[in-house]
């Protein structure tokens, strides 16, 4: 047994180590987290009624990264958005109409109505489906056999069928996608959700996009990016390869220790001036000390090589069609383990063949991008359930848009913004059950319709928030993610 | 399906519930320390400095101020409410009239020049304090809140902070030197005006104007085209700041230059064209291409074009509203655009008035004035066709193939694409089109498949004085007429909306905290007195800037110490003050020279440890926001400044003026998250590399991290007001980037050859380069201890990561 005075220095060590690891991870999420911090009680609530008030303002001085309860009760801490970009086809995945295969070669009846459409022509023929679709697990919802894997975990999924957006081009899409509006500059999903729930780690950064390394999409980086919020909300972007997070890394001509002896100087010379009670230059300098806990620290959350043969298998890394999205899936769910609140892993990239963009050849696109993902995505959900982490990460499926019934070039499918599916999974979600319906070729949302506002109005719902919880004021607007006109998709929230 | 995308709830009717509003007072009233910390506009609404502003002055019942304001706005929403309604009120001439509680907005009344208040001695600041008008209005606030000014800076501290301010970039060690030994009472007057004068002046206060007009050289969206000669609109705003041309002036040509330039018919494009070519003569355009330029103003924003089957009245409707929205909060500081589909739901704008000020610009579209000559024209008008119909018609064959005979078409379309010729150097302007009205069908819900009226053009109903009327939209020169009314004498808006500009690139922070939002939902200004005054001053001063940065800049609130800076004592020791110094601020001010003491010329020991450790003043406890601006207000530097003032101290600046705007080097990884990663084309020069930031390319797809990190704004949509945020992968940008490690490597190598060897002059100098003053003993002792065994090098690095370096203090 340890002497008492011992004990007691031993106590306060720990109170001062706790002290200042509190002090840092705040001070890593900005300036005003201490200010915040300091206040009793639920600062979150407080700070989210001074803003619905106060809210017309600049709000940059309030911002802050430190974590912190959803107003409301939540299901979901994180969410992993696994974007199909391109936009996949709801007609060969999980949305199955025999009647356009019937039809099949003929015009599109006139019952339907019209479309409008990128590039098909008015005249264009409708397009069967090659899949065959199977019941699955004990719901018995319809999954085609491009997707054998995910099928197997149909029980924790929620299907949407009625997904519709506003727009037919992909970059209007996909700004609609991630933030609710078709022209950039407004943030994403992610970068609200740092917002108002603030980071878990402090060695991480809160909210990561992981694009396809076959290249760029249509909206580009604005599409991810936080709009008119404080960079401190900003995603952070993950390379490929063994460097993934952006000056992470010392330069070549500087060893650690040399380093270290140049950030205590940094800090030697900055606390020299610090006057007392100077919350932003504390915070500034606490900032230094994070980056090189972030250095130290961080490399470890991105080295697969901690994970067993098992769970590499999982997920299809060392096979050469899954590999690249297999990394990538397991590296999710190392982040969200980590505290990492938003994460976006792409699928599709660059020319429209390398994406789920499937103008030339639906079957051949189809093939291709769902081998690539099919057993990844499988394995991120076993992995989460294995883990207990799927009851608190909400998993998101889907593209900027679905893929039209008429055929376009014989064997391809245009764009198509009236009607598609996404999914859900996680976090909240009562899976094995589809909700909405498209009309019986697929061509439009015609039950229980569900626009991206609402998908984000669900979204925020599990995370905690209801929609009119989380705004910021910008050019005299209180900006939500959702114009406030979203509605929960009640049917799958449990 | 056709759920209606209506944004009839673009507000939810939080604050107008009862319980939530009176829930929110009680909050807000329990909560002010706590919100004052949390939340900038918290003081305005504690200590009200809103009580003599007519919004809030009507307000009576309230019992609280942060009552009254939440008042305030319920029943403005509730003003709103009860207009909004059928859609027969957008029927033309049928406008009904204005809520009168609306009406009386402060920012909608005339503007009347104020009486400057005098001065009444407080505590130990005396007669001799206020050195301009600013002085007295602040002055009157201060000694309501109970604060007293902060003593005058250091001088060295006052030259960086101009030095900066002023010209964006830190002042070399020899002007700091010349100017804390120049004895002559008007130095700093002197220093002002040789710095206003000084080419980097444009340079640095374009960016704010830059900022605000959203501007970018890219069209953003899924092609990011750049606009040729985007980057002569750039030179073009730095050139008429440096010029100090009229403000009137100035908003005039970059709203209506292409009718400007139609009024000078003796210029023909053809000689635009040749005295553009000549390149030496670019930096000072006649006025007739300056015009031309000057209204791509409205071409800025970014622009959706897609390939395939479009819609083209949609398409023109985006375009009409972004130029509409810009003009309302560059010009009126007004949120015009949340009128598009409804009746405003704060401000008295109705949905009709937003139609009928979009009318102005209805007939105006597009227009590149080439600066190619016919023979250049017509040869490469020949090659774009002729590649253009070969890739008509590889596209019509692709209609019907698939597989690898598809991919061929694909790689072969690629192809031919890089082989288009660049396009001819011209000029993004517009122009109107012939035989189009001015006039725009008022659309229900915004949507443009449900036109109802047409409408012409009419200032904003609530400022209509009875004489005005509706303008004929068979007017030729709409935009010139729109011009006329936002500059004319009884526009409230437009003069005010630019002095507070102005302000907040002096001070921070706005008269106004919102300075794209003078309508109900905006901050109300916490000086409306000097508010006016300034906006008077502009007017009266035809317009012209300079003179107003002057007055802003040699007023005794903007040469005060920020408290960090300067323990009280100091203050009341008054050192060598001269106490006789003549007392006569004269009302019209701006010119006032007067002693400047030399009270404050010594470098004190502002950081040391174990000197004199200042501890938070008054002003800081009880005006954390620093709305009262009893200290001057400490900033970080922002994303341009941060990056110029790297290159100054070591050395790299490439101080060239004006042209075409540079890309620089950026990691591969996000050049690839271009759609055309092609289009990043780095300068062959690497002299180039190190030009100003705001020479460089501004790409809406592809911001430079660097500057983004520091929060340049992402150049969607007018920025009113950047943030400033505080984050580890600053740290991380600024200790492991390239750029910093490189401008490291440069000081260092510039401390030595400028200090020799000895470590302690080595440290001198690196101060004096980075943070305007000598050392303190504490600083030296370490600084020298560090070079004794370390890199130079990585002293540099250090020395680039001071406090002292990024903020202006």
């Amino acid at each position: 047994m340890m002497p008492r005075e011992n004990q007691q220095s031993l106590d306060r060590r720990t109170l001062v180590r706790e002290a200042r690891r509190t002090f840092f991870r705040d001070a890593f999420c900005g300036f005003g987290s201490l200010a915040l911090a300091s206040l009793a009680a639920p600062a979150t609530s407080r700070s989210s009624i001074c803003r619905s008030i106060l809210g017309s303002a600049s709000g940059a001085e309030s911002s802050t990264l430190a974590p912190r309860p959803a107003p409301r009760s939540a299901t979901a801490k994180s969410v992993i958005f696994l974007f199909m970009a391109g936009g996949p086809s709801h007609l060969e995945t999980f949305d199955p109409k025999p009647l356009l295969n019937k039809l099949d070669g003929q015009r599109r009846p006139a019952e339907f109505g019209e479309a409008k459409y990128q590039f098909v022509r008015t005249d264009a023929r409708l397009l069967g489906s090659k899949r065959t679709f199977r019941r699955h697990g004990q719901s018995g919802l319809e999954v085609s056999d491009l997707f054998p894997h995910v099928a197997r975990h149909i029980d924790d999924i929620a299907v949407i069928r009625s997904c519709h957006g506003d727009k037919v081009v992909h970059s209007a899409a996909q700004y609609e996608l991630f933030s609710g509006r078709t022209t950039p500059g407004f943030p994403s999903m992610g970068a609200w959700s740092i917002y108002g729930l603030g980071c878990e780690s402090d060695s991480l950064p809160s909210y990561v996009v992981m694009p396809d390394p076959d290249g760029a999409l249509e909206a580009g980086q604005p599409m991810y990016m936080q709009g008119f919020l404080p960079a401190l909300f900003q995603p952070t972007m993950l390379r490929a390869g063994a460097k993934p997070v952006r000056n992470l890394d010392l330069p070549k001509h500087v060893s650690p220790s040399e380093r270290a002896a140049t950030v205590n100087l940094i800090r030697q010379l900055n606390q020299a001036g610090l006057p007392a009670g100077d919350e932003e230059l504390a915070a500034r300098l606490a900032a230094y000390e994070l980056a090189f806990k972030m250095q130290t620290e961080a490399p470890e959350a991105f080295d697969l090589n901690r994970e067993t043969r098992a769970t590499l298998d999982l997920y299809g890394i060392g096979q050469t069609a899954t590999d690249d999205y297999g990394r990538r899936c397991l590296l999710a769910r190392r982040l969200v383990e980590r505290g990492v609140r938003f994460t976006v892993v792409v699928s599709g990239g660059g020319a429209a063949t390398t994406q789920w963009d499937a103008h030339a050849d639906i079957e051949e696109n189809h093939t291709r991008m769902a081998r690539e993902t099919d057993q990844p995505i499988a394995g991120l959900l076993a992995d989460l359930k294995q883990r207990g982490l799927l009851d608190s990460t909400l998993v998101l499926w889907g593209g900027e848009f679905g893929r039209s019934p008429e055929a376009e070039s014989r064997r391809g499918r245009d764009h198509h913004n009236v009607g598609f599916t996404m999914w859900m999974a996680g976090g909240g979600i009562r899976g094995g059950q589809a909700v909405g319906a498209t009309d019986a070729i697929g061509l439009r949302a015609v039950e229980r319709p569900c626009h991206f506002r609402d998908l984000h109005t669900t979204m925020l719902h599990l995370l905690g928030f209801e929609q009119n919880d989380l705004s910021y004021p910008h050019l005299g607007r209180n900006e939500r993610l959702t114009l406030v006109e979203g509605e929960v998709i009640r049917e799958i929230v449990s | 399906m056709s759920r209606a995308t209506c944004r009839s709830e673009c507000e939810p009717p939080v604050i107008l519930h009862p319980v939530r509003l009176c829930l929110a007072a009680v909050v807000l009233a329990c909560l002010c320390d706590a919100v004052a910390i949390a939340q900038p506009t918290a003081a305005p609404a504690t200590q009200s400095p809103t009580a003599s502003t007519p919004a809030a002055a009507t307000t009576t019942a309230a019992a609280t101020p942060a009552a009254a304001t939440s008042a305030a706005t319920a029943t403005a929403r509730a003003g709103a409410t009860a207009t909004a309604g059928a859609d027969s009120k957008v029927q033309p001439g049928t406008a009904p009239g204005y809520d009168p509680f609306l009406r009386t907005h402060w920012s909608l009344q005339p503007i009347v020049a104020p009486q400057v208040p005098s001065w009444v001695a407080m505590a130990d600041v005396g007669r001799d304090w206020p050195r301009t008008p600013v002085d007295l209005f602040l002055g009157e606030k201060q000694r309501v809140a109970g604060l007293v000014p902060s003593p005058p800076a250091a001088r060295h501290t006052l030259i960086r902070r101009l030095a900066l301010d002023l010209l964006g970039l830190p002042p070399q060690p020899e002007d700091i030197a010349d100017f804390e030994t120049d004895s002559r009472p008007d130095a700093y007057e002197r220093l002002v005006d040789r710095w206003l004068a000084h080419p980097r002046y444009g340079e640095r206060q374009a960016q704010h104007w830059l900022d605000v007009v959203r501007y970018a050289e890219t069209e953003g969206f899924e092609y990011d085209q750049h606009r040729p000669g985007a980057w002569r609109y750039r030179d073009y705003v730095i050139e008429s700041l440096n010029a100090d041309k009229p403000f009137d002036q100035f908003a005039r040509e970059q709203i209506a230059g292409d009718e400007l330039a139609e009024e000078a018919p003796t210029a023909t494009a053809t000689a635009i064209a040749g005295s553009m070519a000549t390149g030496t003569s670019e930096r000072f355009l006649g006025e007739r291409s300056a015009a031309l330029i000057a209204v791509g103003f409205h071409r800025l924003g970014p622009v959706r074009r897609n390939a395939g089957n479009s819609d083209v009245a949609f398409s023109r409707n985006e375009v009409l509203t972004e130029m509409t929205d810009a003009v309302g909060s560059v010009f009126l500081g007004l949120t015009v655009g949340c009128a598009r589909c409804h009746d405003h739901k704060f401000d008295p704008i109705h949905q009709e008035d937003y139609y009928r000020l979009q009318a102005y610009l209805a007939s105006t579209h597009e227009h590149d004035v080439s600066l190619a000559s016919a023979e250049e024209t017509r040869r490469w008008t020949e090659q774009t066709n002729r590649i253009k119909d070969e890739m008509k018609r590889i596209r019509e064959a692709m209609q019907n193939a698939d597989g690898q005979e598809r991919e061929r078409f694909v790689a072969e379309l690629q192809r031919l694409d890089k082989t288009l010729p660049a396009p001819l150097p011209c000029l993004s302007s517009v122009r109107i089109k012939a035989g189009d009205p001015a006039t725009v069908a008022v659309l229900k819900r915004g949507q443009t498949d449900q036109p109802l009226a047409s409408v012409g053009p009419r200032p904003l109903g609530v400022l209509e004085s009875a004489a005005r009327h509706a303008i004929d939209p068979r007017e030729s020169r709409p935009k010139t007429r729109l011009a006329d009314w936002l500059l004319a004498s009884d526009n409230p808006l437009t003069s005010r909306v630019t002095v507070n500009r102005l302000w907040q690139a002096r001070f921070g922070a706005g008269i106004v905290t919102t300075a794209n939002d003078f309508g109900i939902n905006g901050a109300d200004p916490s000086h409306p007195e000097l508010l006016d005054y300034l906006a008077d001053r502009l007017r009266s001063s035809q317009w012209q800037i300079k003179p107003l940065q002057r007055l802003l800049v040699t007023s005794a609130a903007y040469r005060q110490a920020s408290q960090q800076d300067t323990p009280r004592r100091v203050a009341a020791s008054g050192g060598a003050s001269s106490g006789g110094a003549s007392s006569g601020v004269a009302a019209s001010g701006g010119a006032a020279t007067r002693s400047t003491s030399n009270r404050d010329d010594t470098v004190r020991v502002p950081f040391g440890a174990t000197a004199t450790t200042p501890t938070a003043s008054a002003a800081t406890a009880t005006d954390p926001q620093n709305r009262w601006l009893a200290r001057y207000p400490r900033r970080r530097l922002d994303a341009e400044q941060l990056r110029d003032s790297l290159l100054a101290v070591s050395g790299r600046l490439d101080s060239r003026l004006g042209g075409p705007s540079i890309m620089t080097p950026v990691e591969a990884d996000l050049v690839n998250l271009l759609y055309k990663p092609s289009q990043w084309e780095v300068a062959a020069n690497v002299a180039d590399h190190h030009r100003r930031s705001v020479y460089l390319i501004a790409k809406r797809n592809l911001r430079l991290p660097g500057l983004e990190l520091f929060d340049q704004p992402d150049l969607a949509t007018s920025c009113s007001r950047r943030a400033s945020s505080t984050h580890a992968p600053q740290a991380l940008e600024m200790l492991n980037g390239d750029f910093a490690n490189d401008m490291a490597l440069h000081l260092s190598q510039r401390i030595e050859r400028e200090a020799g060897i000895d470590f302690g002059a080595q440290t001198e100098r690196g101060f004096w380069l980075v943070a305007g003053r000598r050392p303190t003993e504490r600083e030296r002792s370490l600084c020298e201890s560090f070079l004794r065994e370390r890199s130079p090098r990585e002293f540099a690095l250090a020395l680039l990561n001071l406090n002292a370096f990024l903020y202006i203090e």
